[in-house]
């Protein structure tokens, strides 16, 4: 009967202290580690988490003092590139606003340059007076000091690049012709018509006359009327200096 | 009989004492030494993370010092060669 007695209280020891009442406190993280921990493992813990406080602290002191010699590093360079330009704009005798002129020029030129590589040639060809305006602003860009200055050189070397691309899309042949005033040599169709960039044959004068006719029969009638013996009996033979031709295809 | 019971009685009683020894009666931290060890432990990695962030700052300083470097040495040439052009005009 004792023994039984003794079994009993063994077991009822046992089963309290392995499976007691849940604990108050647990481990968000790893609630198991609380369950098996024991003294000895709580202070192994403890001495580990001082530890990696310890080293990444002392760790930090040293971030922080490589982070503040790099910021003053930093700083130091800034300065001495600042001091760079600014010999640099002494050589060339130009100041900061010329560099900021010159950009904006060049940003204008360039819209412009993209505004014609938009056109078709036909339409170029009718703004070739704008295609030589920026080819003289980059002309004249190139002529200033400031033009030395890598950045700005590199830039200019673009805007050639682009007025070169823009050029190659002028048609071969003009499509239109303006009569000009040359003592020597009269312009007239037949004249006109053996130019090399117009058909390079004075035979097919009587194509741009039918191009142009209401142009160059309003003009002759006009002769007609002011002029009391006319010189000329054939509108075709008429054409003025300042007269523009279209030259069909 | 009598001695194979007090055999029996020895044995079961040791088996008793050493389950209450093993299981139950090793001394396990409080609740105090666990938030303790809950506390120290956030603190290190509070701390590793500052250090991680510091490391990733550290490196951008980095970059942008050699990066600032290569930009102060090429205007240093372009001073230079801008120099000689202007020394070579001159004569």
């Amino acid at each position: 009967m004792r023994l039984y007695k003794i079994i009993v209280l063994c077991c009822c020891l046992f089963s309290f202290s392995a499976f007691g009442a849940d604990p108050v406190w647990r481990y968000q993280e790893n609630p198991q580690e609380y369950d098996t921990m024991t003294m000895e493992s709580y202070e192994i813990a403890l001495a580990n988490a001082l530890q990696r406080e310890k080293v990444a602290k002392e760790q930090i002191a040293q971030e922080q003092a490589q982070i503040e010699a790099l910021k003053q590093r930093l700083l130091d360079i800034d300065a001495r590139i600042a001091a760079v330009i600014k010999e640099k704009y002494d050589i060339l005798g130009i100041t900061e606003q010329d560099v900021i002129d010159a950009e904006a020029e060049i940003a204008s030129i360039r819209r412009e340059l993209e505004l014609l590589l938009g056109l078709t040639p036909d339409e170029l060809l009718k703004r070739k007076s704008d295609i030589d305006r920026q080819e003289a602003r980059i002309a004249a860009l190139k002529r200033k000091p400031v033009s030395y200055l890598w950045r700005i050189r590199d830039q200019i070397i673009d805007l050639e690049n682009l007025l070169a691309r823009v050029k190659a899309n002028l048609p071969d042949k003009l499509s239109q012709y303006t009569v000009r005033l040359i003592p020597d040599r009269r312009d007239c169709l037949y004249r006109i018509a053996e130019y090399p960039e117009i058909y390079s044959d004075p035979a097919q004068w009587p194509k741009i006359y039918r191009g142009n006719k209401s142009l160059i029969d309003g003009s002759y009638d006009r002769y007609v009327k002011k002029v009391p013996a006319p010189k000329y009996s054939k509108a075709e033979d008429l054409i003025f200096p300042g007269q523009v031709l279209d030259i069909p295809r | 009989m009598d001695t194979l019971r007090k055999v029996f009685r020895y044995v079961v009683i040791g088996s008793c004492v050493m389950a209450f020894g093993f299981s139950g009666c090793t001394k396990k931290p409080n609740q105090e030494e666990l938030t303790k060890l809950e506390e120290a432990r956030s603190a290190a990695e509070s701390a590793e993370r500052k250090l991680a962030e510091l490391k990733q700052e550290r490196m951008s300083l980095e970059n942008q010092l050699s990066q600032k470097e290569g930009e102060l040495k090429e205007h240093e040439a372009e001073r230079d060669d801008l120099k000689e052009k202007m020394e070579q005009q001159k004569k």
